[in-house]
């Protein structure tokens, strides 16, 4: 049919012209949006009272300010078997809340029953450590995160493994999607545990009641061994919030720890496992006091089954002294007033 | 053009431009001013917190702080702010300078970061050694001899003067080298060496550190941040620059984009007009010749129409549907006169308007306008057409109609049917002049071809019509009724098949003949004279008749005769019509057989033998010969069944059936009740009950022995036995049921004989049954007849009258004084016992209602029993109560004791104690009568609010001579005495008796020796002699 051929032929172009003018007006709309103001910069996750007449601070009461959602989901994630890669480890399996967030063994053992080579420290607190890990490799707790994820002989997964499996699971899926835009990812599962972790302060301890000005929150004995504490100069690490946890520091200061018929792990060397500088073998991050009395065996390696030993060698390393027995009981006295409280019970 | 080569450069100029303006739009909005300035924040409070960090550490240093913790924090934030300042895209572009910029002051970060480090390690060993130093130089000075101890106090000195800042850190090293050298006894030794290293390491970490403090507050990370800040705001300058440009450009091409826009706008619109114009012109060239090819097709499609169709009700519509679809019209009608109304009426339409009220239109003229011309066309049968309603003379209203729905024109064209005018097509089109001659020629032959197909429609109509009834006829005739058609003089005129199947003779044999061929002979010429005459004079005959096959079979006939009339009356034809009822009549028969006769076995059923029975009877009764009823069961019969299968289980019935018969006379019925029961009829024995007794044992015997003989079912052998009931009968005295009961009892009794066993019906056990039933009769009429009664006997506690316990006796008028303990049974199996119980309560309390009148048997209480069912009734509390409260009695002391056995208490013992503790706050005492008899448990008696048990009189019986007994009433004493119940001996009646239960603590009782139960009008009489009797002891001790 001849008039088929009669179709307006310019038809698409002019609306395509049309659509051009108004994708421009568009871009430019949206390059004035009024909602594209920017967001205040994070502040700090802590600050500290740093004018304090005592070197130890008590810990803030109030609960830190941390999503509530990030919270509950870290939670679930830090009790979640599926972040091992045979589903039978997960971060409480080392760090159990219930006994001082560690498992009072001297190594730990990860999936296949495979022994670790240090200590686990106590996760309480954590989030004033001002790095993690014995040797300090990590510098902040999302960092921290990564570490027994992929160490073979701890969960001996990986990242993408991980994921897949969460991703199985659909309240995953849906706890994710309402806190996170992007879902399931690795840098979420980090950011989920360590608020979680950044939770887990045991605020009022009876030292800290005694810091605020309650004098009878502690006994005489106590009293004396705090200031044994001060005057022997351990207070000279075992400062601040965490009484610890705020610097590096050699392990053998006045006396050399590590004896000569004993082999080195290179968990005993220290930052040196990390600087590879001469100056940083032995060297480890002190380690914060707080719920000390809970955390047993001691030390980076787990060798110091009870509180009394470790003053005494911490005394003998670190100070050059022997300590009296009597000395050494009133300063054990001292740490068992840092137990505090998780969550208003006491630890 | 062609469409793909067109569509294929507008793709790629669109994706080009898309392209172009997004890449414009990018580079335009590189800078953000709002990172801009939060980067510039970020710049300041690094800057701000660096010199923070500085301040820490000299603070650290000269110990004005003691903690770390302001440090950390300090740090931590400036990384958070490093991070955030990543953030911007400045930082993250291939910028050389700023890259430069950013990796130097990292770079002096760390570096920095590293000192604070050493800073913070080493300023801790150095405040440790501070504080322990002067601590090991006092316990030094302690043990050291006197000039030492000098020295030590110098060096202590010394070392904190050097850690004050006043130097001499070198003189301070030799004096403790010279101190090392020196010797020193063993327990001063140690602790030399400790105060010594320690002040060592102050002087060497107070050197070290003073070394680190300038290094890192050198001001070298200051002026990097001022660096990093001045690079990045000549950065951010020079995007903004790049930016800008970016931003003009896409303005401009925004406008490029918006003025094309306008142009191709109205070039499209130029464009489409002119195209229109043409369309338009060559629409119209093309639609008259559509218009009447449609017309052909409508007419050709009506035409294959009229072909397919059979009557004008669908194709009335069809006509119209195709005048509108196919040809052309806007709207096409068909009417049709309604003879009635004298209208022409709608009767098909299509198009709009739907409703064609307006257009009842008259037939007979008289009316203007388009009445007029639908009329002229409908009366005159010619076409009128009106080309333009516009201008056209027409009537006004017509004229507004036509042009309302737009129509432009319209023809009525008329449709005739059978010659004479019968309806009017009439159609509209949209245009004026739409009715050209052609188009005119196509309708009127659409109108000539309608009526062509009417006329056929008729003439096929009236074609069906007739061979329909002409079918209708050979169907009625060819039924499978035997028809005859004669003439007047009954000479066969035609047969059909059904007279050749009933009679056999052809048509060829019949015809010609009369139906005489067929007479059997069976009627009389009566009956045929009768025929005639009512066929004569009704023209009618029916009835059942005998008539002969040709085979010589006669057979009956149902015959209906009808009489064929001409128009004077004379008839012409005489129509028969008959149907062999021979098979009806068998099945009558068979119907009677299978209603009377059990279907395996053949023999009569149930239904006959109620039949034979009854005339038996009949018979006996005048003949007074006796007869018998033989109930056969067989045994085992169940377990055939079930094991072998039914048909195995016929097999037997049906050869039992056989063995039956051949035991007995023909006379004798033999019947099946039904599975595996048969009854055998004997009539007409003997005059004699013994005879005839023995005559039916010895059929029994017969029949036991038949069946007793092996059975062959289905090659293998069976051994069967029988249990046989027999009842004789003579007369009508006693009823058929009952006459069968009887028998099917004495079979019963047979069976739990053992198998294989014959029984009569025996007459006293049947008596016995009678008269127990007679009994039970009687006791319902005992209480209103006033036949019951009470007895009273005292009853003594110390001798002394303290009540009275009341018994039930029956005066019968018959059988005189009947004891409780023959009709009581009867009345609780019956449930009498529940009135005559009301009654005793009810007798009872008026009674102790009359005592507590008189002073002498004011004091007497009074007992009675209460039977399980009474007690065991839901209101039995109540009806207590109300009885109490009808006689007016003491509510406190009633006086009323209810007697219970133990059986009934144990029944129910919850509910028990419920309705006895009830009881009880309304004063009444309860007593546990016959006890020791039955389970007598001391756990159940101490639940029970009990006041008193009573020992049974067969325990008391044989007191004096069994010492069993004698044990067990102690036994029962001592226990009542540890509940706190009272004890009743029951039957005491000798003075031995009484004596023993004296001794042992009982000192109530009841019995002979005492008083006997007595009416109530003896009952003073008999508290007299009780008060005699005790005076004559008292005054005649033994």
């Amino acid at each position: 049919m001849e008039h088929m051929d009669i179709s307006p032929p310019t038809s698409p172009l002019w609306i395509k012209v049309v659509l051009g003018a108004m994708l421009l007006t568009c871009l430019y709309a949206w390059e004035f949006w009024p909602s594209k103001l920017p967001s205040v910069p994070p502040s700090p996750h802590y600050s500290v009272l740093t004018n304090s007449r005592e070197p130890i601070t008590p810990l803030p009461l109030e609960p830190p300010d941390l999503d509530q959602g990030k919270v509950a989901l870290g939670k679930k994630l830090f009790n979640e078997l599926k972040l091992s890669h045979d589903n039978t480890i997960a971060c409480a399996s080392c760090h159990q809340l219930d006994h001082g967030g560690v498992d009072a063994k001297k190594y730990s053992r990860g999936i296949y029953g495979q022994l670790g080579n240090i200590n686990a420290p106590t996760v309480y607190n954590s989030g004033y450590n001002f790095r993690q890990f014995w040797n300090g490799r990590a510098a902040t707790l999302e960092q921290q995160v990564d570490g027994p994820v992929n160490n073979p002989v701890e969960m001996g997964s990986n990242w993408t493994e991980v994921i897949s499996k969460l991703q199985k699971d659909p309240s995953y899926a849906i706890k994710f999607a309402n806190i996170y835009p992007d879902g399931i990812t690795a840098e979420n599962i980090r950011d989920a545990i360590a608020t979680f972790e950044r939770s887990l302060i045991t605020p009022n301890s009876r030292f800290d009641k005694f810091l605020r000005g309650d004098t009878k929150a502690i006994t005489p004995k106590e009293f004396a061994g705090y200031q044994l504490f001060k005057g022997y100069g351990c207070i000279s690490c075992h400062q601040g919030s965490n009484i610890g946890g705020n610097l590096y520091e050699k392990l053998g200061i006045m006396r050399p720890y590590f004896k000569e018929n004993r082999p080195l792990t290179e968990a005993d060397m220290g930052r040196y496992a990390i600087t590879r500088n001469l100056e940083d073998m032995h060297v480890f991050k002190v380690p914060g006091l707080r719920n000390i009395a809970l955390t047993a065996p001691y030390l980076h390696d787990g060798s110091v089954p009870t509180l009394e030993q470790v003053v005494r060698i911490m005394g003998e390393h670190q100070l050059g002294v022997d300590l009296p027995t009597e000395d050494i009981s009133e300063i054990v006295a001292f740490l068992k007033t840092l137990t505090g409280e998780y969550g208003g019970n006491p630890l | 053009m062609k469409p793909g080569r067109f569509s294929s450069r507008q793709a790629s100029i669109v994706f080009a431009s898309t392209v172009f303006l997004v890449f414009l739009f990018l580079n335009a909005r590189v800078i953000d001013p709002f990172q801009h300035q939060r980067t510039l924040e970020d710049l300041d409070e690094i800057s701000t917190l660096d010199s923070q960090i500085d301040e820490q550490v000299v603070k650290l240093r000269y110990r004005l702080l003691n903690n770390y913790d302001g440090l950390v924090a300090a740090e931590n934030d400036l990384k958070l702010r490093r991070d955030d300042l990543k953030k911007n895209k400045l930082f993250q572009q291939e910028d050389q300078r700023i890259r430069q910029a950013v990796r130097q002051w990292e770079q002096a970060m760390a570096r920095k970061e590293v000192l604070i480090e050493q800073f913070k390690s080493h300023n801790a060993i150095l405040n440790n050694s501070l504080s322990y130093f002067p601590r090991t130089i006092e316990e030094a000075v302690r043990l050291a001899p006197s000039g030492l101890k000098e020295d030590l106090q110098t060096l202590l000195r010394d070392v904190l003067m050097v850690h004050a800042g006043a130097g001499g850190g070198d003189a301070v090293a030799s004096e403790i080298k010279r101190l090392e050298a020196a010797s020193y006894p063993p327990e001063l030794r140690r602790i030399m060496e400790h105060a010594l290293q320690h002040a060592t390491y102050i002087l060497e970490y107070e050197k070290e550190l003073d070394g680190l403090i300038p290094k890192i507050t050198s001001g070298e990370t200051h002026l990097l941040d001022e660096n990093l800040t001045t690079t990045y705001e000549q950065s951010f300058d020079h995007a903004l620059k790049i930016a800008n440009y970016y931003r003009f450009l896409l303005f401009l091409s925004a406008l490029w984009l918006l003025s094309y826009a306008i142009y191709s706008f109205f070039r499209l619109k130029e464009n489409s007009r002119r195209l229109y114009a043409d369309i338009i012109e060559r629409m119209i060239l093309e639609a008259r010749n559509e218009r009447l090819t449609k017309l052909y097709k409508a007419l050709s499609e009506i035409n294959q129409a009229i072909v397919r169709m059979d009557d004008e009700t669908s194709l009335f519509p069809l006509v119209c549907r195709m005048a509108v679809d196919f040809g052309g019209m806007k709207m096409a009608w068909i009417g049709r006169l309604n003879e009635d109304k004298g209208l022409i009426e709608p009767v098909a339409n299509c198009g709009e308007p739907r409703h064609l009220d307006c257009l009842l239109i008259s037939s007979n003229g008289g009316m203007a306008g388009e009445c007029e011309r639908t009329n002229a066309a409908f009366r005159e049968n010619r076409n009128v057409i009106t080309h333009r309603f516009e201008s056209d003379e027409i009537e006004a209203s017509r004229r507004e109609w036509a042009l309302r729905h737009g129509f432009g024109s319209g023809g009525v064209f008329p449709i005739s049917r059978a010659g004479k005018p019968f309806a009017v097509l009439s159609v509209y089109h949209a245009y004026p002049d739409a009715f050209d001659d052609e188009m005119i020629g196509l309708l009127s032959e659409m109108s000539r071809d309608i009526s062509f197909a009417l006329d056929n429609f008729d003439r096929e109509s009236e074609r069906k019509r007739i061979e329909q009834d002409l079918r209708i006829a050979a169907t009625a005739f060819e039924t499978q009724e035997g028809i005859v058609i004669t003439d007047q003089n009954s000479r066969i005129l035609r047969v059909n098949r059904a007279f050749t199947n009933l009679t056999g003779y052809s048509a060829a044999e019949a015809i010609g003949r009369t139906p005489a061929i067929l007479k059997s002979g069976r009627q009389d010429d009566v009956f045929y004279r009768n025929l005639w005459e009512t066929l004569i004079r009704d023209k009618y005959w029916q009835g059942e008749l005998w008539n002969r096959r040709k085979n010589g079979e006669a057979y009956p006939e149902w015959l209906t005769i009808t009489a064929v009339t001409n128009e004077e009356g004379q008839v012409t034809h005489y129509v028969g019509a008959f149907s062999d009822i021979s098979i009806r009549k068998a099945a009558d028969d068979k119907i009677h057989q299978l209603a009377f006769h059990d279907p395996l076995t053949n023999l009569p059923n149930r239904s006959l033998l109620r039949e034979r029975l009854l005339q038996a009877m009949a018979s006996s009764a005048r003949s007074q010969h006796r007869g018998a009823l033989l109930f056969i069961d067989l045994d085992n019969f169940k377990t055939l069944n079930d094991t072998r299968g039914h048909d195995v289980g016929d097999l037997l019935l049906i050869e039992i059936s056989k063995r039956l018969q051949n035991c007995v006379r023909d006379i004798d019925t033999v019947a099946r009740l039904g599975g595996d029961e048969f009854i055998v009829m004997l009539e007409d024995l003997s005059e004699e009950d013994q005879q005839a007794a023995a005559v039916a044992r010895d059929i029994g015997e017969k029949i036991l022995a038949a069946i007793n003989r092996p059975f062959d079912l289905q090659g293998s052998e069976y051994h069967g036995s029988s249990s046989i009931g027999i009842s004789l009968f003579c007369g009508e005295g006693i009823g058929m049921y009952d006459l069968l009961k009887h028998a099917d009892t004495a079979m019963y009794q047979a069976k739990s004989a053992g198998h294989n066993v014959l029984r009569f019906f025996d007459p006293d056990t049947q008596a016995q049954l009678e008269m127990r039933a007679a009994l039970v009769d009687d006791l319902r009429q005992a209480l209103p007849l006033g036949q019951l009664e009470l007895y009273y006997q005292i009853q003594v506690d110390d001798q002394r009258a303290v009540g009275a316990e009341a018994f039930l006796r029956w005066r019968h008028p018959e059988r005189g004084m009947i004891l409780p303990m023959e009709f009581i049974p009867l009345a609780e199996e019956t449930g009498l016992i529940v009135p005559i119980g009301a009654w005793i309560l009810h007798m009872a309390c008026e009674q102790l209602k009359t005592w507590q009148t008189d002073p002498q048997t004011r004091h007497l209480h009074l007992a009675i029993n209460i039977s399980a069912r009474q007690f065991r009734q839901p209101d039995f509390v109540a009806q207590v109560l109300e009885v109490l409260k009808k006689t007016g009695l003491d509510p406190l002391d009633p006086g009323l004791e209810l007697e219970l056995t133990e059986s009934l208490v144990l029944h129910d013992i919850d509910d028990s104690i419920k309705k006895m503790q009830l009881l009880r706050t309304a004063g009444i005492h309860f007593s546990l009568d016959d006890f020791g008899t039955g389970q007598s448990s001391l756990s159940y008696l101490k639940r029970l609010p009990l006041n008193q048990i009573k020992i049974d009189q067969s325990f008391v019986r044989d007191v004096a001579t069994d010492p069993n007994d004698a044990v067990i009433i102690r036994t029962i004493i001592g226990m009542a005495e540890n509940l706190g119940l009272n004890v009743m001996a029951e039957g005491v009646e000798t003075e031995q008796q009484r004596d023993f239960l004296e001794r042992n603590g009982c000192h109530t009782h009841q019995g002979y020796l005492f008083a006997r139960p007595v009416p109530i009008e003896e009952f003073r009489d008999s508290l007299a002699q009780l008060q005699d009797w005790r005076r004559g002891r008292d005054s005649n001790p033994r």
